[in-house]
C-alpha cells in the first residue's frame, strides 16, 4: 500500500468514526444520565436529516449559509420534540417499571418512520451533490465535506467536554448522572435537567442527521440502520460516558476500515466480536468509570 | 472513442429504426417485432357475456411499502392503480370491475403470513409483487402448495426463481439479473476491447452481488480471457460509506468498474465516487441498476462525471422503446407522471404489465373457454403470452414461466434542463435472444 | 387445595379450551394465523422464564428461534436427514449457542447483559448471512416439509405441544428451581449468602428459556416452509421483549397472551390502514400508559373488583 492510500485510508476511518460519534453521542449521553436506552436515537437521527434536507435544499437552496441555517434547525426541531418526548411521553413512566421506557422508545421508531413518510414522501431524498471541493493526496482526493464533518466531531467533541465540566448546568447534570437521590437533596431541580438532557441528545442526533445527509440517501427507516451501530459504539467505549463514544467511535470506524481491506468477509461480524469481548472483560466499557461507582 | 461512440450510434440508429435483422433465437422483442406491437388489439366486448361472475376480481400485491425501500412499494402500487383505473374505466376484464388489496412486504416475518390473508381470507385471486430476492423464493412452497393461485413476480431478481426449476403457478414478468449481466459482457466486448484491461466489483454482500458478479465476471472472461479480474469488494448490509473502498479500487488500478449496487446505496456509491474522483481512473462503470428513475433523481444533475463513460441498465427505462413510435409508453409516462408527478421508476412498469398479463390472460382464457377460467386456464393463458407492457411486448416463456423482452443498456448523461435527472442516452438494446439463457440453464448454483 | 384458587391456571386452562376448540370455527387462513399466535405465545413464555421470573432482559432471543429454525431446516433440506435427526440437530445447535452466549453473557446482569446477547445475536445473524452454502445466505431455506401437511392437523400439533410446554412453564415456576429463579431475581445477594450459585441458576434459566425459543422455531419452520435471516435479526429480538411486556410478565399467561396479542394487533393495523406502523406504535404506546403490567395487569384488576363485589 503506497503512503497516499494510507492516508486517505488512515481519513475515510476518522471520517467514517466521526459520523458514528455524531450519532452515538446524544445516545450516550441520554443512558448516561437518565439511565433510558433510546431506541428512538436513529429515528431521531433520520428526522434530523430530513430537516436539514427541508431547509438547505427545499427552501434555501444549497450554499454554505443555507447548510448552517439547516443544522441550527436540525438541532432545534429535533431537540424541541426531544423536549415533547420527555416531559409528556416519558415522564409519567420514571415512577414505573423501566422497562416500559424501552417499550415506549421502540414505539417511537414506528411512529416517528410513519410520519416522515407521511410528510416527505417514501422516495430517496438526496443532495443535488456533496458540497464543497476535494483536496488530493496524491492521486487520491479527501473531499472538503469529509474533513469538516471530522472537524464538527471534535468540535461537538469539545463543546461537550465544556458543556459537562465548566457550566453550572453540566456539572449538575453530572451530579445527577452519579447519584440522584442526593442530587434532589442539595436541590439540583432534576426535572428541568432531565428535560434538558434529554433535548441536548436528541439534538446531536439531528445534527448527526444533519451533517450525514449530504453524503448519504435520506429515506424513512434510515435510523434503524444507525442504531444498531451505535450501539456497539457505545456499548465499547462504556455507556454513558461521552469521551467512550468517542473511543469508541473510533475503534469501530477503524476496525471497520480495515477489515474491510484485509478480511472484508469479517467486516461486520468484528465489531460484534469486539463489543462482546469488551463487555465481557470490562461491562462498563473502556470509559465508563462513572457508571461503575453508580453501581 | 470516435469509433466506440460511431458504433454506438448504429446500434441507437437500429433500435430507432426497428430493423429485423438482429434478431437471434426468440426474438420477440420490441426491435423484432414493431408491427406486433402498433397493431390494434382485438376489440373484447364487456358486457352482456355469458359465465362472468358479478362480484369484482380481486387482486392483491405486496411490496415494501414502508422503510428504507418504501419508494419501491409506493411506485409499483401508483402504477397498479394506474392499471386498474384503466381497465375499470373501459369496462373490466370482460365487464367483471378489479378490486385491489395489499399489503407491507416491509412487515418481514409475517410476509407469507399476509400473503395467505389477501388469498384466503380477502379472496385475491391473482398476487402480484416481491421485492426480496429471499421472499420471492420463500413464496414458492406456500404458493405452489398451498395457495395455488397465479402469482406474478414484478421485481426480486434472483436467478433461482426461474431458472432452478418451473414453477406451476409462479410467473416473473420482470427482467432479472443474467440477461443484463450477459449483455454487459457482451457490450464490453463490442465497445471497449483493447481498451481495458483490468477489472474491478463493487456489489452488496449478498447473494445477488455474489451472483451478479459471478455472471457478468464468467461470461466476461469467456468473451476476453486477457483481462485481469481483481478480487470483488461486497460492501454489508447497510453501507452508507463507500470511502474505503472508493479509495481501494482507485489504488488498485482498475479501468472497468462494475456494479450490481442498487437503489438508495447506487446513489450514495455514485456520489461518493464523484466527490473522491474515482472516475479520474476508472475509464469504464457499468452498474447494472442505474437505469432506475428513483436511484437518478437521488443522484441529480450535478453529479455526472466527464471523463469517463457510465452506463446503466435496468429493468425498464421510461425512454425506451421511444415515444414517436411506440405511443403505449408515452401514454404510461405521461399517465404516470398525472398521478404521482415523476418519471416512472421500472418497478412501476413491471407492475403495471403484470395487471396487463392478468386481464390479457383471462380474455383469452375466456375465448378458449367461454366461460370464466378457472385457475389452471389462467395459468395456462399466461404461458407463452405476449403482453404489451411500457417496456414493449413481454413474452412469457412458457418452459420457464420469465417475461422475456429488449435488454437495455444506455450511457448516462445530463438530463437538464428537460428532466430533473441524469438520463441514458446512446441506448444500446439487444432481443432477449441475444442474452437471455435457454430455458432451466443457469450460471449460479441452484 | 392451593391450586384450585390459582387464577393463573384457570386462565391458562380455560383459554388453552378456548383454543383447541376455536379452529373448527375459523378459515384455513385464521387457522393458520393463530398457529403463528401460540408460537409467539410460545416464544414469549419461554423468554419470561428468564425475563420475569429471573428478572433478566436478553436483547437477543432472536437467534434462539433462529438456532431451531434453521437447525430443522438444514437438517432436512441440506442434509436430508429425518426430521427426529433434524430436530436433534436444532436441539443440539440452540444447546451449544444458549450454554456458550449464557455463560459468557451471564457474567454480567441488566443493561451489560442485554447488550452482551444482543452482540452475540447480531454476530450470529452475521454468520447466517455469510455462511450461505449451509444457511442459503439472504435467501434463507425454503421447501422445508411440514408434517402433517393439512394446516389444520398441523395447527394441532402445534397446539399441543405449546399447550404442553406452557403449562409445564406454569409449573416450573413453582418448583424449587423456579422459586430458585424468583429468589435470584428478587434478591442475588441474598440467594448467594443461602447458598446459591446465582450464575448456575441463572444459566439455568437462560438456557431453559433458549430450548422454548428453539420449540417455536422448530415448529415455525415447517409452518411456513421456507425461513429467511429476518427472524435472526435484533428487531425481531425487540419483538420478542415488547409482546412479553404488553401482555405482562408476571405471569406465565400474561406473557403467552401477550404473543396472541401481538399477533392479532399487528395484523389489525395493516388491514386497517397503509400507515400500519404508526397506528402499531400508537397502540404499543397507549399500551404503556394504559397496561402498565401488561394485558394481564388489567386482568387481574377486573377479576380482583369482581371478586370484591361478591
Amino acid at each position: 500500500m503506497d503512503i497516499n492510500l494510507f492516508i486517505v485510508q488512515f481519513f475515510n476511518a476518522l471520517f467514517f468514526a466521526s459520523i458514528l460519534f455524531l450519532i452515538s453521542s446524544g445516545l450516550s449521553l441520554i443512558y448516561g444520565i437518565m439511565k433510558i436506552l433510546n431506541l428512538a436515537h436513529g429515528a431521531l437521527y433520520m428526522l434530523g436529516a430530513y430537516v436539514t434536507f427541508t431547509v438547505a435544499i427545499l427552501w434555501l437552496g444549497m450554499s454554505w449559509y443555507s447548510m448552517l441555517l439547516a443544522y441550527l434547525a436540525s438541532i432545534l426541531v429535533v431537540a424541541g420534540l426531544g423536549i415533547f418526548i420527555e416531559r409528556v411521553l416519558l415522564k409519567p413512566l420514571y415512577n414505573k417499571p423501566q422497562d416500559l421506557q424501552l417499550l415506549l422508545t421502540f414505539a417511537l421508531i414506528f411512529i416517528l418512520d410513519d410520519i416522515v413518510k407521511m410528510i416527505w414522501g417514501a422516495q430517496y431524498r438526496a443532495f443535488p451533490k456533496i458540497p464543497g471541493w476535494s483536496i488530493p493526496v496524491g492521486d487520491y482526493q479527501i473531499p472538503i465535506y469529509f474533513i469538516l464533518t471530522v472537524f464538527i466531531a471534535i468540535g461537538v467533541g469539545l463543546f461537550l467536554h465544556w458543556f459537562f465540566t465548566r457550566t453550572t448546568y453540566g456539572k449538575m447534570v453530572r451530579a445527577i448522572s452519579y447519584s440522584l437521590e442526593t442530587s434532589s437533596i442539595l436541590g439540583i431541580n432534576t426535572d428541568r435537567l432531565f428535560a434538558l438532557s434529554f433535548a441536548l441528545g436528541a439534538g446531536l442526533a439531528g445534527l448527526a442527521g444533519g451533517v450525514a445527509v449530504p453524503l448519504y440517501t435520506a429515506s424513512p427507516g434510515m435510523g434503524g440502520d444507525a442504531i444498531v451501530l451505535s450501539f456497539a459504539v457505545i456499548v465499547i467505549g462504556g455507556m454513558g460516558s461521552i469521551l467512550g463514544a468517542f473511543v469508541g467511535s473510533l475503534i469501530v470506524g477503524f476496525s471497520r476500515v480495515f477489515m474491510a481491506i484485509l478480511f472484508p468477509v469479517f467486516e461486520i461480524a468484528l465489531i460484534y466480536v469486539i463489543m462482546a469481548v469488551i463487555l465481557m472483560f470490562r461491562p462498563t466499557g473502556l470509559f465508563g468509570m462513572e457508571m461503575r461507582e453508580r453501581r | 472513442m470516435t469509433e466506440v461512440s460511431e458504433s454506438r450510434r448504429d446500434w441507437v440508429k437500429l433500435a430507432g429504426a426497428g430493423v429485423a435483422g438482429l434478431a437471434v433465437g426468440y426474438g420477440l422483442g420490441f426491435l423484432t417485432a414493431p408491427e406486433r406491437v402498433v397493431e390494434k388489439e382485438v376489440e373484447v366486448p364487456t358486457e352482456g357475456l355469458p359465465g362472468i361472475p358479478d362480484e369484482p376480481l380481486k387482486i392483491g400485491y405486496i411490496y415494501f411499502m414502508t422503510g428504507t425501500l418504501g419508494t419501491y412499494g409506493t411506485n409499483a402500487a401508483a402504477a397498479i392503480e394506474l392499471a386498474v383505473e384503466e381497465i375499470n374505466n373501459n369496462g373490466g376484464i370482460l365487464g367483471r370491475k378489479i378490486e385491489l388489496t395489499s399489503k407491507d412486504e416491509a412487515d418481514r416475518e409475517r410476509v407469507l403470513d399476509n400473503i395467505s390473508k389477501m388469498v384466503q381470507d380477502e379472496g385475491a385471486e391473482i398476487v402480484v409483487g416481491l421485492d426480496s430476492s429471499g421472499d420471492a423464493l420463500k413464496v414458492i412452497p406456500l404458493v405452489e402448495e398451498e395457495l395455488q393461485i397465479p402469482f406474478i413476480v414484478t421485481h426480486a431478481a434472483t436467478p433461482k426463481l426461474t431458472e432452478c426449476a418451473k414453477r406451476k403457478y409462479i410467473f416473473r414478468i420482470s427482467m432479472y439479473e443474467e440477461p443484463i449481466d450477459i449483455m454487459a459482457a457482451q457490450l464490453v466486448k463490442e465497445l471497449y476491447e483493447g481498451e481495458v484491461s483490468v477489472v474491478a466489483n463493487i456489489g452488496p454482500d449478498y447473494a445477488y452481488g455474489y451472483d451478479s458478479w459471478a455472471i457478468f465476471s464468467g461470461k466476461l472472461k469467456e468473451l476476453m480471457p486477457d483481462l485481469e479480474f481483481l478480487e470483488p469488494i461486497y460492501t454489508p448490509l447497510f453501507t452508507t460509506d463507500y470511502g474505503t473502498y472508493i479509495d481501494q479500487i482507485k489504488g488498485s488500478g482498475a479501468d472497468l468498474l462494475f456494479s450490481s449496487l442498487w437503489g438508495g446505496d447506487a446513489a450514495t456509491f455514485f456520489k461518493q465516487a464523484v466527490a473522491k474522483g474515482l472516475f479520474d481512473s476508472v475509464k469504464v462503470y457499468m452498474n447494472a441498476m442505474l437505469g432506475a428513475t428513483d436511484t437518478l433523481e437521488a443522484i441529480g444533475n450535478d453529479n455526472v462525471p466527464t471523463g469517463v463513460d457510465v452506463w446503466g441498465s435496468g429493468r425498464y427505462w421510461f425512454l425506451y422503446p421511444p415515444h414517436d413510435v411506440y405511443p403505449l409508453n408515452k401514454a404510461f409516462v405521461e399517465n404516470f407522471r398525472r398521478k404521482t408527478g415523476s418519471y416512472p421508476p421500472y418497478v412501476a412498469a413491471t407492475s403495471y404489465t403484470a395487471i396487463y398479463a392478468v386481464k390479457k390472460a383471462i380474455e383469452t382464457a375466456y375465448v378458449m373457454k367461454g366461460s370464466w377460467p378457472e385457475v389452471d386456464d389462467i395459468v395456462s393463458a399466461l404461458e407463452g403470452l405476449t403482453v404489451p407492457g411500457p417496456m414493449g411486448p413481454v413474452y412469457i416463456r412458457p418452459e420457464d414461466h420469465q417475461g422475456l423482452y429488449d435488454v437495455f443498456w444506455g450511457r448516462l448523461k445530463k438530463g437538464s434542463p428537460t428532466y430533473p435527472m441524469p438520463i441514458l442516452d446512446d441506448l444500446v438494446i439487444y432481443p432477449p435472444g441475444k442474452v437471455f439463457p435457454e430455458p432451466l440453464t443457469t450460471m449460479v448454483s441452484c | 387445595m392451593k391450586i384450585l384458587r390459582d387464577n393463573e391456571l384457570y386462565s391458562l386452562v380455560v383459554l388453552l379450551m378456548f383454543l383447541a376448540v376455536i379452529p373448527q370455527f375459523l378459515s384455513t387462513y385464521n387457522v393458520r394465523l393463530l398457529s403463528v399466535g401460540l408460537l409467539y405465545g410460545l416464544a414469549a413464555v419461554g423468554f419470561n422464564i428468564l425475563y420475569g421470573y429471573t428478572g433478566l432482559i436478553s436483547f437477543g432471543h432472536a437467534m434462539f428461534w433462529s438456532a431451531g429454525a434453521y437447525g430443522l431446516a438444514i437438517g432436512l433440506v441440506k442434509l436430508n436427514l429425518d426430521p427426529v435427526l433434524s430436530i436433534l440437530l436444532a436441539f443440539t445447535l440452540t444447546f451449544i449457542i444458549a450454554v456458550v452466549t449464557g455463560y459468557l453473557s451471564l457474567k454480567h446482569t441488566e443493561i451489560y447483559f442485554a447488550m452482551l446477547t444482543l452482540a452475540f445475536a447480531q454476530l450470529i445473524y452475521a454468520l447466517i448471512i455469510k455462511l450461505r452454502d449451509i444457511t442459503g445466505g439472504d435467501e434463507g431455506i425454503y421447501g422445508i416439509p411440514r408434517f402433517p401437511p393439512d394446516i389444520e392437523q398441523y395447527y394441532y400439533l402445534v397446539y399441543m405441544i405449546v399447550a404442553l410446554l406452557v403449562l409445564l412453564a406454569w409449573w416450573i415456576v413453582r418448583t424449587p428451581l423456579g422459586l430458585g429463579f424468583q429468589a435470584v431475581r428478587d434478591n442475588p445477594y441474598r440467594a448467594e449468602a443461602l447458598g446459591m450459585d446465582v450464575r448456575r441458576v441463572r444459566l439455568i434459566s437462560f438456557v431453559l428459556s433458549a430450548f422454548y425459543l428453539s420449540v417455536a422455531g422448530i415448529l415455525y419452520a415447517p409452518l411456513n416452509r421456507a425461513i429467511t435471516p429476518d427472524i435472526a435479526f435484533w428487531t425481531f429480538s425487540a419483538i420478542i421483549v415488547i409482546m412479553t411486556i404488553i401482555g405482562g410478565s408476571k405471569n406465565m399467561f400474561g406473557a403467552f397472551i401477550g404473543g396472541l396479542i401481538f399477533i392479532y394487533i399487528n395484523t389489525q393495523a395493516m388491514n386497517l390502514t397503509e400507515f400500519w406502523q404508526l397506528t402499531l406504535g400508537i397502540i404499543l404506546a397507549l399500551l404503556v400508559y394504559l397496561a402498565p403490567y401488561g394485558v394481564v395487569g388489567i386482568f387481574d384488576r377486573v377479576v380482583e373488583y369482581v371478586r370484591g363485589r361478591r
